[in-house]
């Protein structure tokens, strides 16, 4: 039996209602009933001007046009979802600049002085650029921009730490001694911090209670060491306390940031063996486990 | 307190193609966009043909960028599909249209000066 012209119709709507699925759904939602009723007007101009050709030419115009507005479609979609973001935004504190930014110029300024590999400078110079371009010039980015600088902000403490562990350790001081001049500097920027944005209705600001008190309770029975590496664990949430007023929960982003330097070493150096690259440029990225 | 700067007709220029003509049917009267499609293909003697796609793309742009915005005016109830939109130029639009054209018959009127057309200069 011969197919009907309407048959042919309603089969042919029901593939372009599929083919609309390759458009973002708010277009769908708003434009699909428009660009089926137009598909339909074009196809029943294709039936009047008779012949097999006229439909085949049709679909070979819809599917070219398909491809291109639904592109277009898309890079604007996301064009608009990257405008409403950075509009949320509100500019940084010029303090939370410093804040982040400092340890990375401490380090770049230690490594200098210590005559450092042109590796290093280079590295430095371009990570200090882009810091300067994200967050000095627009001073305002991506939460997602969050989770590289809680990496090079944990990377930088972490270097500049081991540097002055080092730096102690040929002075002949004792084990212990090292690290409690390490820890309670630390301890007093962490209870600072902790203090000054405290944030009762903040989870982030519990979890920060929750494991300074853990660790203040605990560390009669464990060594300065531990302390010093609780100290350690507890300053990324503490950085995290002013940037959660700006950015939510989105902070978990800077803290697991900041965390995966030291879950990198552990997990490539499990015995700590990163030993041997002591005073390399891979003391970048070396954690506390080194010392 | 920052204050948003709205654009001038000149600042939308130069227009694509496809929102160019729109507009430039749109000038005659309102029209839903199977007419608006039809009347560009006439237009161009069939040389531009909008997919419905570009077509509610570019109508979706301009809506936006407020150079057009849809009627509820019904040209004729008896003929009308109640389920179609009907769109028409809004000041702005006229003022970008015009714009355009200015810009086209200057670049026309110096590709007409110059040797490669026949021109003196």
């Amino acid at each position: 039996m011969a197919e009907r012209p309407d048959d042919r119709l309603r089969q042919a709507i029901a593939v372009y209602r599929v083919l609309l699925l390759a458009y973002p759904a708010s277009h769908r939602r708003e434009y699909g009933p428009l660009m089926l009723q137009l598909f339909r007007d074009l196809w029943r101009d294709a039936c009047r001007r008779s012949g097999s050709g006229s439909l085949l030419k049709l679909w070979v115009r819809v599917l070219i046009d398909l491809v291109v507005s639904a592109s277009a479609a898309h890079w604007q979609a996301a064009k608009e979802k990257l405008m409403a973001v950075a509009h949320q935004i509100t500019p940084m504190p010029w303090r939370n600049v410093l804040l982040i930014v400092a340890p990375g110029v401490v380090f770049g300024l230690v490594k200098m002085q210590a005559a450092a590999g042109w590796l290093t400078i280079v590295t430095f110079v371009g990570v200090a650029a882009l810091a300067f371009v994200a967050l000095v010039v627009q001073k305002r980015f991506s939460a997602r921009v969050l989770l590289v600088l809680g990496m090079l902000l944990s990377a930088s403490l972490l270097t500049i730490g081991f540097l002055i562990v080092e730096e102690l350790s040929s002075l002949r001081i004792a084990r212990e001694t090292r690290h409690l001049l390490v820890s309670l500097p630390l301890w007093v920027a962490v209870v600072a911090l902790g203090w000054k944005h405290r944030r009762p209705q903040s989870m982030l600001y519990w979890a920060f209670v929750l494991g300074a008190v853990t660790a203040v309770v605990l560390a009669p029975l464990t060594t300065l060491s531990t302390l010093s590496i609780a100290g350690l664990v507890l300053l990324p949430i503490a950085l995290g306390l002013p940037l959660s007023r700006q950015y939510g929960t989105r902070t978990l982003l800077f803290i697991v940031g900041s965390y995966s330097p030291g879950w990198a070493t552990w997990i490539t150096f499990p015995d700590r063996g990163c030993r041997p690259y002591r005073g390399s440029q891979y003391t970048l990225f070396c954690s506390s486990g080194c010392s | 307190m920052s204050a948003t700067v709205k654009p001038g007709p000149k600042d939308v220029l130069p227009l694509t193609p496809a929102v160019f003509h729109i507009l430039l049917v749109l000038a005659e009267g309102t029209k839903h966009g199977y007419a608006i499609m039809k009347a560009v293909e006439t237009l161009t003697d069939r040389q531009l043909q909008l997919g419905p796609g570009t077509l509610y793309g570019s109508i979706k742009r301009m809506l936006t960028d407020g150079l057009i915005e849809e009627s509820e005016e019904r040209p004729d109830p008896y003929l009308d599909d109640e389920r179609r939109r009907y769109y028409r130029l809004t000041p702005f639009g006229q003022q970008v249209l015009r714009a355009e054209v200015e810009r086209l018959s200057h670049l026309i009127r110096f590709a007409q000066s110059t040797r490669l057309l026949g021109g003196t200069t």
